[in-house]
Order: structure tokens, then C-alpha cells, then sequence
């Protein structure tokens, strides 16, 4: 009786393996199977819908997924669309929203393995992978669709601006079109610094800063001086003066490796083995001890907003000054670095894939192309419905109602932003400044260039986690006397975490790179 | 005088413990109440200095949301709760039963998914494609049923009745399901109390599933909800401009006390559970201590 139930007990551990074994290599292979299913029946699909496009369409269901806070209104914005939609590509869209964009990514990181059944969604390079999804084949190839299906939106970028959406040679998404050209730089409160007579056209580095913020430290009450400068002590602070030092990260800000991206064959470096990294934390210390940033900017859960005297901006973007006014509750000077310059991860920021699971890849590309076309379209899932989410006080000005039910809905995320409303404090031309921001911007040399992190994984997150180690004290100059101590810690730490295989590998897909464009 | 002071270091100890509970629970609440722009000046405090109930109204604005969360999730811990009860314990008793055959064979299937699960995505793809419960409160309450670590537990105590009583009731002509009915739930109330307070604290809190499963948020439950005013007021807050570019002002909405009072919503119907089972909580936290 016991042998009996050993064998079975074996023979039951041995079967579930065996199941758990061909589960996996069932899924890659039926993963692979999508793939060259979508690729080798959108050809004939387009064909047969190309044909009957001149005649009428056939009524079509799509799913779009992306992700934000589900409001009580999105139905009646949703129905508003698909009554567009309906009318002019016969298609019902079924709009879905994941709360936060974490959960976004796993749930649709499942379901692409899972081989489920939708047409379009949101990606990126931080959210549902881009890289990595065109890469396993989540996305259908729309190289040849684009043009033919979506033409003004394909027309709508230079060739270059698409070279960046491609991975191996392919375009598996369509890039959404806002802002892509990046300029960093300073804002300084205006009164304090009209009160202190401080010219602040002058200012290209945080060290111009502090004989100015001396003297507000020193001439106004101490309540309202202790906390001057802006830390930001969660963000990568160092990468907004990439682009005034013409450097460029490659495949993510806290991965150590930077080239100079305007020079004929970009070097790679360690951007913390630098003079300027090294000034950078020394005058964050310096900060620190004479009082300008707040002494607990580590531990304190919120900031008031109106206290800061001056601040690093990551991004200027035309109307930026009525925005910072509002944030810092103050007029503002503000200070742009250098050029602004076009790099791939800005361009394709965010992007709208169809997915390999779709049976209607031409009727997504449609959507598409109506979401960057249409204005109404566009503007129904940006602002909302006239009359109950928004008035319109302009031509093309609107302002949002305080009864409403739906949004706020992310311009960035769909389609064409330029196409959008202005509201609030943006300027009547906001859409035409940026435009001409982006097409004036320096081109950089590494523009369409995507690292591929597989080689160096282990110490890529080695590195990465020793850089948000010191971050946050390095941003706070928390280190105070101690910093030169600490900083040659860090870059040893950095060296023992194999920084320099990071930057050979990074070196060498660059020059690759470089030698494939001549 | 030696009790004497070892009754005050464990009365000590007890007290700094209890403190530890409580502080973040007191303040969650006092935060809650607090007014948005005194969070901005002083940070959080255990006493509000300028008391509010601003977080609240801007939440109860818009009970809609809130209420169809409770509603989901009432319905998906009450029928939940209920069935996986039965099963576990219908489950559970033949397993605890001395004369049933194969107890050795099945316990070993069970103790096996313990230890190996087919992973996320075969299971996305049974409940989604092969049973189609997308969109369904049903697939928020099944795959929880019958969990091994449970049977196991209940197991434990419906050993613990002595077998002359099943056996008293078997010459009373009693059936099987009669005795399991009759005798056995009766006895394990106490069992029973801490295993329906885990369960219901599993579905109050089931998140991850619900992300995947659930795309409609007229089907969210109060978690999803949570998750989901979360999101928005993080949107609100970054920068202070929404990234159409459309400026808010964080200190005219009170996002932190939105934040603090969504908690408090969502954890007060389960604390009021727990206070109801308490009594038979204390009980069965003693499940298998003593083997008799």
C-alpha cells in the first residue's frame, strides 16, 4: 500500500514538471507563432481591406488600452468618440484605463503573454516596454501600414524623427506628437531677485546662485529663508544640465555611461568621473552648510512651494513661465542652458502600438491616424464634452468647468498634441512655439540610437542601485565637509560595480551605431 | 517586588508595542482631518493643528465612485467568504477523518500547490480565455477558494475533536454530511471565525488580481478605487501642472488628506469586522497548540 502511494507521488511530482516545462515552451513558441502570424497575414489583411475600403467598411470592435484615473464621466466622453468614430471608419473603440502606470505595465506585460485579444495601447520606454515588446513581436510591424493607412500622421514627422521608433530596422509604433526637443535651465524668483538686485541673465551654473541666495538669507526674515534652494533630492537633478554639457544619457538616466552627443564619434564616459559632477555635489554642500537648502529636505514629506528662491528645471517648454508662476506662486526669471536639442529618448517618449493580438491591424492604424487628425476627436478625449467639462472663452481657448466628470486626460498620451485646446495659462501659440522648438532643435549624433542592455544587465543594476544609494544626500549636499570624502567612496563603489564594462559595452554599440549611419 | 518589576518591563514593553500599532493608525486619521495647506507648512502632525473635514468632502463629492466600490467588494468578501468556508471545510474534514482512504494521497496534491503554481500567466490565461470571466466579480472570488495553508489549518483543529463524538453520533444513525453539519461546525466555530476573518481580509484586500482581470471601473472594488483616486491626486501633484500642461494648484486640492482619508474609508468596514469576530479570533489564534 505505502509503495503504491510513493509511486504516485513521484509519478504525480514528475508529471506536474513535466506540465510546468511545457507550459513555458509552449507559451514562447505560440509567442513566436503570433508573431509571424500578425506579420504574414497583415499583408493580406490590408489587401483585402484596401479593396474594400472604396466601397463601405465593415463594422469593427477595437480595444485601446492606456492608463489614468477612471473618472464618472469617461463613458459619455467615450460614447461622444465612438459616435465620430462609428461615422467616419464605421469602428467602436472600447477605451480602457489602468489606475497607475505600474500596474499598467504588468497587467499588459500578462496579457501580452498571455496572447489575449486587443488592438491598441500606450507604450514607451518606461511603460510597457517598447524596446523590449517590438523586440518579442507584442507589436505588429507597421513599417509598410503607417504610409498607407495613416498617412498624414506618417507625414507629420521627418523620416529621421521615425528612424527612432525603429527597432531593427522596423517601426512598431506610432510616436505621439508633442514636445520632443529638450532645453533645461533655472527659474529664480523674480521679486526676491529684483529686490536683491541680482542679474540673473548671467547664470549658467548652480555656483552663479549663491551670492544671491546669501543675501536673501541674509536680508529676510528666518521663517521664511529655510528652504531657498530647490533640491529635488528624488530626481536625477545632475542629467537637466546633460544638455547644456552636449552630453547625452544612453539607456536611462541612473545607468553610468553619458556620450557627448554633437561630436563626430561620441565618446563614452562616466559622467561621475567629471569635473562638472564634482562641482556639481560640492556646490550642493556648500548649499547645504550656509543654510539654502532646507536641513531636513531629506526626511521632510512635503515642501511649500512659494519659499523656493531658485529651482532646476528638467524641461522649458513654451508657456513655461506662467506655469512655474502658479507652482511657485511668484513671478519667475527664467534661465534656459544652451541649445535645445532633439534626442531619441525624448522623441519617442511616448508612443501608440498595435498590438500583434489584433485581427484589424489597418483599422487601429485608422484610429490612429483620426486620433491625430481629427481635431474634434482629439480634443473629446483630451478636455471632454463642451458644456459639461469645459467652456470655450476663445477661438481655440477653452477652460475647464469645475462640475466635471472626466480627465484630466494627458494630451502626450494620444495622438497629435498640437491639435489640442489651449487652456489656462499656455500662450494662444503654445502648439506653433513648440513645433518650432522641435524643428530648430540641434539634431544629436546618436539621434535613433537605442542601447541594448541585455550583455551588462548584472551591472547596470549594480551601478544603478549605488547611484540611487547616494542620490538623494548627494541632491541635498547632506554630505556637507565630508563630501570630497564620500564622492571618491562612491566612484570606487561605481569601479567595484564593473561601471567600466557598462561603459565598454555602451562604447561599442555607439561606435556600431555611428559606423552603420556612414 | 521581583513580580513586581517584571510585570512592569512586560507592561512597558506591551505598551511601547501597542504604541507602535497605533501611532501610524491615529496618524492616518489625524492627517485625514487636517487641512491641505497646514500639511504644506508643518508637515504631518499627530494633533491636526487646523482641523478639516475638506478631505472627505472632496471625496463624498463624488460618492459614486466610492460607493460602487464598497458594493463591489461587499458582494465579492460576503459570497466569497461564504463559499470558501464550505469548500475549505468540506475540504478539510474527510482529510481530518482517521478511517478515510486516501487522506495521504489527496493532503500531498494539496501540500503540492503549495509549493509549486503555474505562474502568473498560465493562470491569466485559464481565468480570462479558457473560463472568460474578464470583467467578472467571480474571478476575484474563485481562485481563492480552497487554499492549501487554510484546509491544512482547519484540518488541524477537526483532528483535535475527539473521534467518540463522531463516532457517539454514527451509532445515532447520523450521516456523514449530518455529523460534518450537525457536530463538527458547531465545535469549530472558533476555527472557523479566524478563518472567515482571513478570508474576508484576503478579499477586502485582493488588489493584483483585480488590476488584471477587472477593466471596467463600475467593477472596481474599493481597493481598485482607492488605487485609482491615488493615481489622479499623484497626477495633480507632480509639478503642479497636469501634463496637458493645464496648471493646478496643489494647495487648493487637499491631496495628501485625500490620500489619508481614502485609507481611512477603505480600512474601516474591516476593522469593524475584526471587531465583531474578535472574541473567536483570541480562540483560534490557540488552533493546534495543544494536541489532545
Amino acid at each position: 500500500m505505502k509503495s503504491i502511494f510513493r509511486l504516485t507521488a513521484i509519478f504525480s511530482l514528475l508529471s506536474a514538471m513535466l506540465i510546468t516545462g511545457c507550459q513555458s515552451a509552449g507559451s514562447n513558441g505560440s509567442n513566436q507563432k503570433g508573431d509571424t502570424g500578425a506579420s504574414s497575414s497583415s499583408p493580406a489583411a490590408s489587401q483585402s481591406s484596401a479593396s474594400s475600403q472604396e466601397e463601405t467598411l465593415e463594422p469593427v470592435k477595437l480595444k485601446y488600452y492606456f492608463y489614468g484615473a477612471a473618472k464618472p464621466g469617461d463613458e459619455a466622453v467615450y460614447d461622444a468618440m465612438n459616435k465620430i468614430l462609428k461615422e467616419k471608419i464605421n469602428t467602436t473603440v472600447e477605451f480602457v484605463k489602468i489606475p497607475s502606470n505600474g500596474d499598467y505595465t504588468q497587467k499588459m506585460t500578462i496579457m501580452v503573454n498571455a496572447q489575449e485579444e486587443f488592438d491598441l495601447a500606450f507604450t514607451s520606454p518606461s511603460y510597457f516596454d517598447y524596446f523590449a515588446n517590438a523586440a518579442k513581436g507584442s507589436f505588429v510591424d507597421i513599417t509598410d501600414l503607417l504610409p498607407k493607412y495613416a498617412p498624414q500622421t506618417y507625414a507629420q514627422f521627418k523620416p529621421e524623427i521615425w528612424n527612432a521608433a525603429k527597432v531593427n530596422g522596423k517601426i512598431y509604433a506610432s510616436i505621439n506628437q508633442q514636445i520632443f526637443a529638450r532645453q533645461s535651465g533655472f527659474v529664480i524668483s523674480k521679486p526676491l531677485a529684483d529686490k536683491y538686485q541680482f542679474d540673473p541673465t548671467g547664470v549658467t551654473k548652480q555656483s552663479d546662485l549663491l551670492p544671491f541666495l546669501e543675501k536673501v538669507k541674509a536680508g529676510e526674515p528666518a521663517d521664511t529663508t529655510d528652504q531657498l534652494y530647490n533640491a529635488q533630492m528624488k530626481n536625477h537633478v545632475f542629467s537637466y544640465f546633460y544638455p547644456y554639457y552636449e552630453w547625452e544619457t544612453i539607456g536611462g538616466s541612473d545607468v553610468p555611461g553619458v556620450a557627448s552627443s554633437v561630436l563626430d564619434q561620441p565618446k563614452v564616459f562616466n559622467e561621475y568621473d567629471t569635473p562638472e559632477f564634482k562641482e556639481f555635489i560640492l556646490t550642493n554642500a556648500e548649499f547645504q552648510m550656509k543654510g539654502l537648502i532646507a536641513k531636513d529636505a531629506l526626511t521632510r514629506p512635503t515642501f511649500d512651494a512659494s519659499k523656493y528662491a531658485a529651482s532646476s528645471m528638467a524641461t522649458l517648454m513654451p508657456g513655461i513661465e506662467e506655469t512655474v508662476k502658479k507652482t511657485y506662486k511668484a513671478e519667475q526669471y527664467i534661465i534656459p542652458l544652451g541649445d535645445p536639442i532633439l534626442t531619441t529618448p525624448n522623441a519617442i517618449a511616448t508612443m501608440t502600438a498595435v498590438s500583434a493580438t489584433s485581427k484589424h491591424p489597418e483599422r487601429a492604424l485608422m484610429v490612429i491616424e483620426l486620433l491625430n487628425t481629427d481635431k474634434e476627436l482629439y480634443n473629446l478625449m483630451v478636455w471632454g464634452i463642451e458644456g459639461v467639462d469645459y467652456e470655450k472663452t476663445g477661438d481655440n481657448r477653452i477652460e475647464s468647468l469645475s462640475g466635471s466628470t472626466y480627465g484630466p486626460a494627458p494630451g502626450w498620451m494620444f495622438g497629435n498634441q498640437f491639435n489640442s485646446f489651449v487652456s489656462g495659462t499656455q500662450p494662444d501659440d503654445v502648439w506653433t512655439q513648440t513645433k518650432e522648438l522641435n524643428e530648430t532643435a540641434k539634431v544629436s549624433k546618436l539621434y535613433g540610437f537605442n542601447f541594448s542592455p541585455d550583455s551588462v544587465k548584472t551591472e547596470i543594476a549594480n551601478t544603478s542601485a549605488i547611484v540611487n544609494e547616494y542620490k538623494a544626500a548627494f541632491n541635498t549636499g547632506m554630505y556637507g565637509a565630508d563630501t570630497e570624502k564620500i564622492y571618491a567612496e562612491f566612484l570606487s563603489k561605481l569601479k567595484a560595480a564593473g561601471v567600466d564594462k557598462v561603459l565598454q559595452e555602451k562604447q561599442k554599440q555607439v561606435d556600431a551605431f555611428v559606423a552603420q549611419k556612414q | 517586588m521581583r513580580r513586581n518589576s517584571m510585570q512592569l518591563t512586560a507592561h512597558i514593553c506591551l505598551i511601547v508595542f501597542c504604541a507602535m500599532c497605533l501611532l501610524p493608525m491615529v496618524l492616518t486619521i489625524s492627517v485625514s482631518l487636517t487641512d491641505g495647506q497646514a500639511i504644506q507648512t508643518f508637515g504631518y502632525q499627530i494633533v491636526p493643528i487646523h482641523f478639516s473635514l475638506e478631505a472627505y468632502e472632496y471625496i463624498l463629492k463624488e460618492p459614486f465612485t466610492l460607493l460602487s466600490g464598497y458594493k463591489n467588494s461587499i458582494i465579492i468578501v460576503v459570497v466569497g467568504t461564504t463559499l470558501n468556508l464550505l469548500i475549505t471545510s468540506l475540504i478539510a474534514y474527510p482529510l481530518a477523518r482517521r478511517d478515510f482512504p486516501f487522506r495521504g494521497v489527496i493532503s500531498f496534491y494539496i501540500f503540492f500547490t503549495m509549493i509549486f503554481s503555474g505562474g502568473m500567466v498560465p493562470f491569466y490565461i485559464l481565468i480570462v480565455q479558457y473560463l472568460g470571466w474578464k470583467n467578472m466579480l467571480i474571478s476575484l472570488i474563485v481562485p481563492a477558494f480552497a487554499a492549501p495553508f487554510q484546509i491544512f489549518l482547519l484540518r488541524v483543529f477537526f483532528q483535535e475533536i475527539p473521534p467518540a463524538l463522531i463516532e457517539s453520533a454514527k451509532i445515532d444513525g447520523a450521516s456523514d454530511l449530518r455529523t460534518y453539519r450537525s457536530i463538527i461546525l458547531p465545535l469549530s466555530k472558533p476555527a472557523l471565525a479566524t478563518l472567515a476573518l482571513m478570508m474576508t481580509l484576503g478579499y477586502w484586500n485582493e488588489t493584483i488580481h483585480a488590476i488584471l482581470f477587472i477593466d471596467h471601473s463600475a467593477k472596481y472594488p474599493i481597493q481598485l478605487i482607492l488605487k485609482n483616486i491615488t493615481a489622479y491626486i499623484e497626477m495633480m501633484k507632480n509639478g503642479g501642472v497636469d501634463p496637458s500642461g493645464n496648471p493646478v494648484d496643489p494647495s487648493d486640492v487637499p491631496t495628501d488628506a485625500i490620500m489619508y482619508a481614502m485609507m481611512v474609508l477603505t480600512s474601516l468596514p474591516v476593522m469593524f469586522v475584526f471587531a465583531f469576530l474578535q472574541k473567536y479570533f483570541v480562540k483560534g489564534m490557540t488552533i493546534g497548540a495543544v494536541k489532545g
